[in-house]
């Protein structure tokens, strides 16, 4: 596919970015010598694999007893539903990874249209979840809108890739100064502050990691230190304020985690990486999936990966991830625009801190939270737009040749 | 871009560190942890063993094993007490308000009993109400329960069982007679499976499970007949309530082997129900003194004149004295050192079988005085008085045997009797036939008679229970109630005066009557014992209150054995009896 637009450099690009781009030019990669391709096909491979994955694992954790045989009609109901949403999800990636990114750019002055109006679905959205009978309550908080068809959608991972998308755009549209606290810092954070504070009425585990995602978009886009300082102080003193957030804190704090309450998820999570062992009790054989572990499907995916595929499989997983963000790095750095960039990173940083942090909180070592291991967990809405997100990425990744 | 590596770096290294958190869980943690899930989702379900029967000589089962439902409630689960009592209730024959208000009561108890001991018509009208209206609530359990067949027969033989010391044993625990002796034969190995369960502690059916059987328990085999043992208690009943006594106590051995046929005393108890319900703790000790305690191998008495053919045999196995010697009484009183004995006829001149057949204290005190105390006393320790006789059943009472004073049991008196009828040989007394372990291999083997040792040579045997012990149950004896028909019976009455509890004399008025006897004569079979203790209607003599149930025992059980019958004995001159 062709460019659809002719490259224009932002007129502030900044000294480091330009030397960059130009030093990629003058050691051209193995990958820029071959012919021109309309994306990166090792983002569509890593993510296809942890895809694959999710599907396997979700359909071994959801098997427990009492399963009935399988049946078409049941699909839908069936371990196998992930597989439907991984498949729609792949098939998104790679649509994305073959659309040029820069239709969500601000890059002359009239073309803010998109991106406003992916801010103002994502707002709309996340404000409908919190009207009663529109907003579906699972788990105690009011995260999705039921869609007709028994599905439910989740807005709030829309709004991670809204905030990716806003913010680059923010930051490289005509005549900005990220300098300036009237016409980049202000603005950046009164759009980012009413996302991230939609999403934190009802998930904040979404919401802290939008907040390091902000605050490390705002270190690229480069807005000044004391800015920086504080919206990071502001954000703390926010994620301090709801009581529960204080009983996590003190149940990880705790030497040994409360397994009644708020610990034994986490418990049950520590029981099963260990009953995995290094090599794993095999595909199909975790204990601990019967209801042990009640959110085995979702956020505690990884413990049951470990326990089937041992400390082995576990380190697989994150060695994806990290393969992801060496891809992402990579793509950031040789991406033609400034908002290309900017949006790579942020999608990168998303992606990969979401995973840093799930795996975190299932080995106890941060606070538990809400948050799902990308591609992998079970989840409709979830898979959907995190391959909309990575085919966004690829698609920064592709390789034109220089004019 | 400005911090673009920094940032890169940081997210890189929390993936690592999550690599090296997963590591560091596994070489601190995991073995720990492992224990830990192991013992979350593992389950052990003890299999209780079924404890082992008590079987008669013949294979009748006399205490066997049943598994009896029962039904539980768990009450946390029950949601409406109203539907659930009015369902319940009327299928079990319970109070349908009562139980609903003990649902209401024990609203947090997760584990009630409903009823237990269910009839199978019960079980199967409770099964269809649970299912047609979903009463999770409720569940039915299996219990093994203990039973005996046949009620009281044989009750203090077998004894009974009672709740276990060891508040783990899953069994009941024997807490007399052979329950007790053989319950470590009896009560099995306990098996065991042990699964991984889920969350709610359902079966993993995917997961292998490791299935340890239990062993049932032995079979205990008795000599004990049942129909013996029946007829034995039904004629000592007759005898103890006819009399009035305060009980009685009746043995039957088989004469050669050693080996008792039947064990009886009234009053009795059902082992099914040891105590009846409703006691307190002063009753049911009463209770167990009146009704619980195995007379005839526990209780020793002075036996009186039924101890008279075990001086008067040896005497005359030692020819001390001759059949046809006749002694001088000049009765009814005579001095023997510091001692003065009295008869209670006046006898003139006695033959020696006549000092047996007409009970003659004189005579005895002349025939003792011939053998000697040394004498005495060797040949009777060498009856088994004074020892165990071996039965091996607990709460055996050794009696006493020393210069002056003497007190046996009855099984004590029916072995040494048995002497006679054995042509001189002391045989061990059996009651335990033998055990077989529940794979059908014999693990204690007591079916062979035991001879202990030769007391009297043949002929002297043969001679006196025919000159001397046959003359009492002969016209002219103290023992005539007790002959039979077809049977020669040979025997010896007596008629103890009862011992003050503590020493120091007699209670007035107050006897124990009793009659050992054996038959036939020519080749015999079986003895019995029967002795009736403190009777108060009146008679008290051995040969009036004991000789005719006696006497009925061996009928019944001589034809029971099929042992074909035989000429009687002429009867001789008659004279006067004492006892």
């Amino acid at each position: 596919m062709g460019t659809l637009r002719p490259e224009i450099r932002p007129r502030n690009a900044d000294a480091a970015g330009a030397r960059g781009a130009v030093a990629a030019q003058q050691r051209p990669s193995p990958l820029s010598s071959l012919p021109a391709q309309s994306c990166d096909p090792w983002v569509l491979f890593v993510v296809g694999c942890l895809m694959t994955l999710g599907v396997v694992m979700v359909y071994s954790a959801s098997v427990a007893l009492g399963g009935a045989g399988f049946e078409w009609k049941n699909i839908w109901n069936s371990p196998l539903r992930q597989s439907v949403f991984a498949a729609a999800a792949f098939v998104v990636m790679v649509a994305a990874a073959h659309v040029d990114y820069r239709l969500l750019a601000w890059e002359r002055p009239r073309d803010f249209v998109l991106p406003g109006l992916l801010l103002l679905a994502t707002v709309g959205a996340l404000v409908a979840v919190l009207v009663p009978g529109v907003g579906v309550v699972q788990k105690g908080a009011a995260r999705a809108i039921s869609i007709p068809g028994g599905l439910t959608f989740q807005p709030s991972e829309l709004a991670k890739l809204t905030l990716c998308v806003t913010m680059a755009a923010l930051f490289t549209r005509p005549g900005a100064d990220p300098r300036s606290l009237k016409r980049s810092f202000l603005p950046a954070l009164i759009i980012g502050g009413v996302l991230i504070g939609l999403v934190g009425k009802e998930d904040l585990g979404t919401a802290a990691l939008m907040g390091v995602v902000l605050a490390g978009l705002l270190v690229l886009g480069g807005v000044r230190w004391s800015h920086i300082l504080g919206v990071v102080l502001l954000g703390a003193a926010g994620g301090a304020a709801k009581r529960y957030r204080l009983e996590r804190l003190r149940t990880w704090f705790s030497e040994t985690p409360d397994a009644r309450d708020e610990g034994y998820q986490v418990t049950q999570s520590l029981l099963a990486i260990a009953n995995g062992g290094w090599w794993g009790r095999g595909l199909g054989a975790s204990i601990q999936k019967y209801d042990y572990l009640p959110q085995k499907n979702n956020d505690f995916i990884f413990s049951i990966l470990c326990e089937e595929l041992g400390i082995a499989g576990g380190i697989f997983v994150i060695f994806l991830f990290v393969c992801l963000l060496v891809l992402g790095w990579r793509i950031a750095r040789r991406a033609e625009t400034a908002f290309g960039r900017l949006l790579a990173a942020g999608i990168t940083l998303t992606l990969c801190l979401q995973a840093a942090f799930n795996i975190g909180v299932v080995t106890n070592s941060v606070p538990t939270k809400g948050i799902s291991l990308p591609f992998v967990s079970a989840g409709g809405s979830g898979v959907l737009f995190l391959g909309l997100a990575a085919g966004i990425l690829a698609a920064i990744g592709r390789n034109i040749p220089a004019r | 871009m400005r911090g673009f590596g920094f940032l890169f770096a940081l997210v890189g290294a929390l993936l690592a560190a999550g690599a090296g958190r997963l590591v560091f869980l596994e070489r601190t943690k995991g073995d720990e942890l492992r224990a830990l899930s192991e013992q979350q989702h593992t389950a052990t379900l003890v299999v209780p063993a079924q404890r082992g029967d008590i079987l008669d000589a013949k294979g009748r089962l006399l205490a066997g094993s049943v598994r009896k439902p029962s039904v539980f409630m768990d009450v946390t689960r029950i949601d409406d007490p109203v539907m659930a009592a009015y369902s319940v209730a009327p299928v079990l024959g319970l109070d349908p308000a009562a139980l609903e208000r003990a649902i209401r009561e024990k609203a947090n108890s997760g584990f009630v009993w409903v009823k237990r001991g269910l009839s199978d018509e019960e079980l199967r009208q409770f099964g269809q109400v649970r299912h047609a209206r979903k009463l999770d609530g409720f569940g039915v359990q299996y219990e093994p329960e203990r039973v005996y067949p046949n009620r009281s027969t044989a009750s203090h033989v077998l004894g009974f069982v009672g709740a276990p010391d060891d508040p783990k044993r899953t069994q009941p625990q024997g807490r007399a007679g052979v329950e007790q002796l053989y319950d470590a034969w009896l009560v099995g190995n306990d098996g065991r499976r042990v699964s991984t369960v889920d969350v709610r502690r359902r079966r993993l059916q995917a997961h292998q499970e490791t299935f340890e059987a239990p062993l049932d328990g032995g079979t205990v085999i008795l000599t004990i007949d049942a129909y013996i043992q029946q007829r034995t208690e039904e004629h000592l009943r007759r005898a103890v309530e006819e009399h009035k006594a305060s009980w009685g106590t009746a043995v039957v051995m088989d004469v050669h082997g050693g080996e008792v046929l039947a064990m009886a005393n009234y009053p009795d108890f059902d082992p099914s129900e040891p105590f009846p319900s409703g006691m307190t703790p002063a009753q049911a000790e009463q209770w167990q003194e009146r009704h619980m305690r195995n007379r005839a191998i526990s209780d020793s008495y002075e036996p009186g004149s039924i101890y008279k053919p075990f001086i008067a045999a040896p005497a005359y196995d030692e020819a001390l004295v001759r059949l046809e010697d006749r002694f001088v009484i000049n009765g009814p009183a005579r001095q023997f050192g510091s001692r003065t004995i009295h008869d209670t006829h006046p006898y003139g001149t006695l033959y020696f079988w006549e000092v047996i057949s007409k009970s003659s204290n004189i005579g005895m005190g002349i025939l003792g005085a011939r053998l000697g105390n040394g004498r005495l006393h060797r040949y009777v320790r060498s009856f088994g008085f004074g020892d165990p006789t071996g039965i091996g059943l607990p709460g055996e009472h050794e009696g006493l045997a020393q210069d002056f004073s003497i007190a046996i049991t009855p099984i004590q008196l029916l072995t040494a009797f048995s002497v006679f009828a054995n042509d001189g040989v002391l045989m061990r007394p059996r009651i335990v036939r033998g055990v077989i372990d529940s794979t059908g291999r014999p693990v204690e083997d007591n079916s062979r008679p035991t001879a202990i040792r030769r007391v009297l040579g043949v002929d002297a045997a043969r001679t006196f229970r025919r000159e001397a012990l046959a003359r009492v149950v002969l016209p002219g004896g103290t023992g005539t109630h007790a002959a039979l028909s077809d049977y020669q019976v040979f025997g010896k009455t007596g008629t103890a005066q009862i011992a003050k509890p503590g020493g120091g004399g007699y209670l007035p008025n107050a006897y124990c009557g009793s009659f050992v006897c054996a038959a036939p004569l020519g080749e015999p079979r079986a003895s019995v014992i029967v002795s009736i203790y403190h009777p108060t209607g009146g008679k008290y003599y051995g040969g009036t209150v004991a000789a005719p149930a006696a006497g009925a025992i061996l009928a019944d059980a001589l034809q029971y054995m099929q042992v074909p019958p035989e000429p009687l004995l002429t009867a001789p001159t008659a004279g006067p009896a004492s006892d």
